[in-house]
């Protein structure tokens, strides 16, 4: 079985070229303060306590295993964000390649899990297929959004963007998924 | 368009708060766990740099290949550790992938023929095992996520086992002692094969070969093969034979608990000259049950969700290490539990058990009262009773409490059985003329595949039912292309899945017994395992799910508009996909008949 999470191989020599990310103090403040977010992304995109540890575990590995990334000294906040975004997604998109079991003989006789709960399972399945043919940058702002309830101006500030950007890119994103939630809006009624 | 921006807005709340919030305190633990594992890598560049004088310059930087062990590694980057010549005792014998050295908080590699002194500390990652020879001779195998330290003890030496699972093979002692001990229990060993496993929930400890003398605080417990002890009475207890199954010597091991079960058969109570086991004190009373149509009842009435009749037990078994209660249990549920009336190694509780006994006419006779009256047995274990747990009596894994109830159903109730060989129609599960297409079992990584209730972090896991399909390809390939008109429709439509539902049997590290116990569940027939397979496998088999025993689930599916699978049939999928085959035959099964019994005088 393929894992989900692929990481690159790197030689010994190129692991001792790599400059150190930052003392030990700087990553300790890097993931007090950012932690926290990958995790609730990762949680809520997924749904998992061992998924969401394997995201967190994925997202700060790979920084310390690369050279400093440019994105990163610029807005450590919103990189890793879009890291845990990412590598969330990724985890997502390999167990829905795996069969999903919803039945058990030996639970059979006891109850069918309820329709809502199936609903809410389609609607989370059609959401994150719908998602899958958005930007990243649409992605990221819809999870702050509507996961995390996050203000316009709290949104900008952890993406470094300014409030026009970010209210413009919900506005679009938002309208595109309506378009391609429309079947599912439509079953509701 | 107001209202479809609310739809939408409606629509992205549900969807993206599908799973709520973590709770902070189970987060703030996670990152906190997860800070500590990332340790070795955020420490290393700058507390270890090479001007480090213990620091012996031919160790470099290693970037394990988790890629190629599909694993995300925690320790990525490690020290290797080529210096190890001091004159240590226990050896590495063999490693099949990455075995660490603990020391100082460092984490280090090491390889098979390195030397461990006492003190150290060793640790498999996931995907790996290792096999450690101590001083004395005894081998240790580690399954992988393990972690265990090598001590000194005052008359001898202790394994340390802090998480996960070993396997001891222990050496005749010629003057010392193995001691094995987790945070839980302390196993002293004299010359024996067994396993321990340090779990989140507790310790467990289960004997292969010998004997094996567990202490917990302050009690003490003598374990023979085939039996174990949790250290939490919340832990289930698969049999000792699938808790060893990730053991890269499984067969043998299994073929040491075999020998033991055949040298030590279960003994009937009444024989003369045998010792009696019996519950030291045992106190019943009865109650007339919902089946019987009232009168003379001494509970409250059955609720509405217990069926009522002879095999149901509302209030299930409840044991600690000194008293089992049963509660409502009919006597046919006694006798089944007492007997373990029912083709061998079948699965589920009595409950279970016992409706499929009575349905399939394996326990029979007896007056109108045997399937009316529900008991309540409370019953006091005489000390040295092995622990064993709940699930392990529901399961019949539990031979002590079963001779105390054979004893006591034979002195208070006056039972008398006649026991006699019947035929019956089975299915005989056998290899088809092409040969078995098996999927040996492959150690997997904990983090991947835990939904539908299996995991490859169990020792066996295994689930049986449908499957909500999404793979078209896959689906198409696996069933010669049978995927009905709607299911080819969503292939089409969602490039993620069909959603076709299909009968499923998908097993980590299962025997051909468990996956014959399946089979039974799901054709409601006794399933005779000829194969004469021994060995753990995979299995990912698929089917067209129209079993009667799946007919209710189905036609909900069908409901909602989901695609069926309509072929091929459970016997075609077991033939074409694992290569076995599976045929209604006639074969002797043991039939209990009630020749006479007695209410029993209440205490």
């Amino acid at each position: 079985m393929r894992r989900h999470v692929v990481e690159e191989q790197m030689t010994p020599a190129a692991a001792l070229r790599r400059p150190p990310l930052a003392a030990a103090r700087d990553f300790d403040e890097i993931y007090r303060d950012h932690a926290p977010l990958v995790y609730r992304t990762a949680w809520g995109v997924l749904g998992s306590r061992e998924d969401a540890d394997d995201v967190v575990q994925t997202v700060f590995l790979r920084l310390l295993q690369r050279e400093s990334p440019v994105e990163f000294q610029k807005n450590p906040g919103a990189y890793l964000y879009r890291a845990a975004v990412n590598v969330a997604l990724d985890v997502l998109k390999a167990r829905r390649r795996r069969p999903i079991l919803v039945e058990h003989v030996e639970q059979l006789e006891i109850a069918a899990p309820s329709l809502d709960s199936r609903r809410l399972d389609e609607l989370h399945q059609r959401l994150y297929a719908a998602l899958d043919q958005l930007s990243p940058d649409a992605r990221e702002i819809l999870i702050l959004r509507y996961m995390h309830k996050k203000s316009v101006a709290d949104i900008g500030s952890t993406l470094g963007v300014s409030r026009a950007v970010v209210s413009l890119r919900l506005f679009r994103s938002r309208a595109r998924l309506r378009t391609l939630l429309e079947g599912f809006a439509g079953d509701q009624s | 368009m107001r209202r479809s921006e609310h739809r939408i807005d409606e629509l992205l709340d549900r969807g993206f708060t599908r799973f709520g919030e973590p709770s902070q305190e189970q987060m703030a633990s996670d990152l906190a766990r997860l800070r500590e594992r990332l340790d070795p890598v955020v420490t290393r560049p700058l507390t270890k740099s090479s001007t480090d004088p213990r620091h012996h310059p031919a160790r470099r930087w290693l970037m394990t290949s988790a890629a190629a062990a599909g694993l995300v590694v925690v320790a990525a980057a490690l020290v290797w550790d080529v210096t190890s010549k001091s004159p240590a005792r226990t050896v590495v014998e063999s490693v099949d992938g990455p075995l660490y050295r603990v020391v100082e908080g460092e984490v280090r590699a090491i390889r098979a023929g390195s030397s461990l002194d006492i003190g150290s500390t060793v640790r498999t990652n996931g995907g790996a095992g290792a096999m450690l020879t101590l001083a004395d001779g005894s081998h240790v195998e580690m399954r992988s996520r393990s972690e265990l330290a090598l001590e000194r003890a005052a008359d001898g030496m202790r394994v340390r086992l802090m998480r996960g699972g070993i396997i001891v093979s222990a050496a005749k002692q010629r003057d010392g002692h193995l001691y094995v001990e987790t945070k839980e229990v302390t196993v002293a060993v004299v010359g024996t094969v067994f396993l321990v496993n340090a779990e989140e929930a507790g310790s467990r400890v289960a004997v292969i070969e010998g004997q094996v003398r567990v202490t917990q605080g302050a009690t003490e417990k003598q374990l023979l093969p085939g039996e174990q002890v949790v250290s939490n009475p919340v832990m289930v207890s698969p049999p000792v034979s699938e808790a060893i199954a990730w053991s890269r010597n499984v067969e043998s091991h299994v073929a040491l608990l075999q020998q033991a079960s055949v040298a030590a058969p279960v003994r009937a109570p009444q024989s003369p000259g045998e010792p009696r086991v019996a519950f030291e004190e045992v106190s019943i009373r009865w109650r007339q049950g919902s089946g019987g149509g009232g009168g003379g009842g001494r509970g409250q009435a059955r609720g509405m969700d217990a069926a009522g009749g002879p095999c149901e037990s509302a209030g299930q078994v409840q044991l600690d290490p000194r008293r089992l209660a049963v509660t409502r249990a009919g006597l046919l549920w006694l006798i089944t539990a007492a007997y373990g009336v029912g083709p061998r190694g079948e699965e589920g509780n009595f409950d279970v058990r016992c409706r499929n006994a009575v349905a399939m006419k394996l326990l029979t006779e007896g007056p109108d009262w045997v399937r009316t009256l529900e008991f309540d047995v409370q019953a006091v274990l005489p000390p040295g009773t092995p622990a064993y747990t709940e699930r392990q009596v529901e399961r019949g894994e539990a031979p002590e409490i079963q001779r105390m109830l054979q004893t006591m159903l034979a002195e208070r109730f006056k039972l008398v059985l006649k026991r006699e060989a019947k035929e019956m129609p089975v299915y005989v599960l056998s290899v088809a003329p092409g040969g078995p297409k098996l999927t040996p079992a492959k150690e997997r990584p904990a983090t991947i595949e835990r939904d539908g209730g299996i995991s490859p972090a169990n020792p066996s896991s295994m689930s049986t039912g449908l499957s909500l399909f999404p793979d078209c390809a896959r689906l198409r390939r696996m069933t010669d292309g049978q995927v009905d008109e709607r299911g080819a429709d969503r292939c089409r439509r969602f490039d993620y899945g069909a959603d076709t539902v299909v009968g499923h049997i998908r097993a980590y590290r299962a025997s051909i017994d468990r996956v014959a116990a399946s089979l039974r569940r799901l054709t409601e027939r006794p399933i005779v395992n000829r194969t004469g397979i021994s060995g753990a496998f995979d299995v990912d088999l698929l089917f067209a799910p129209t079993q009667p025993m799946l007919a209710v689930p189905v036609a909900g599916y069908v409901g909602q508009g989901k695609a069926i699978l309509s072929g091929p049939s459970l016997f075609k999928a077991l033939e074409d996909q694992m290569g076995l085959r599976l045929e209604s035959s006639q074969v002797p099964v043991e039939t209990f008949v009630i020749e006479s019994v007695e209410r029993p005088t209440e205490n």
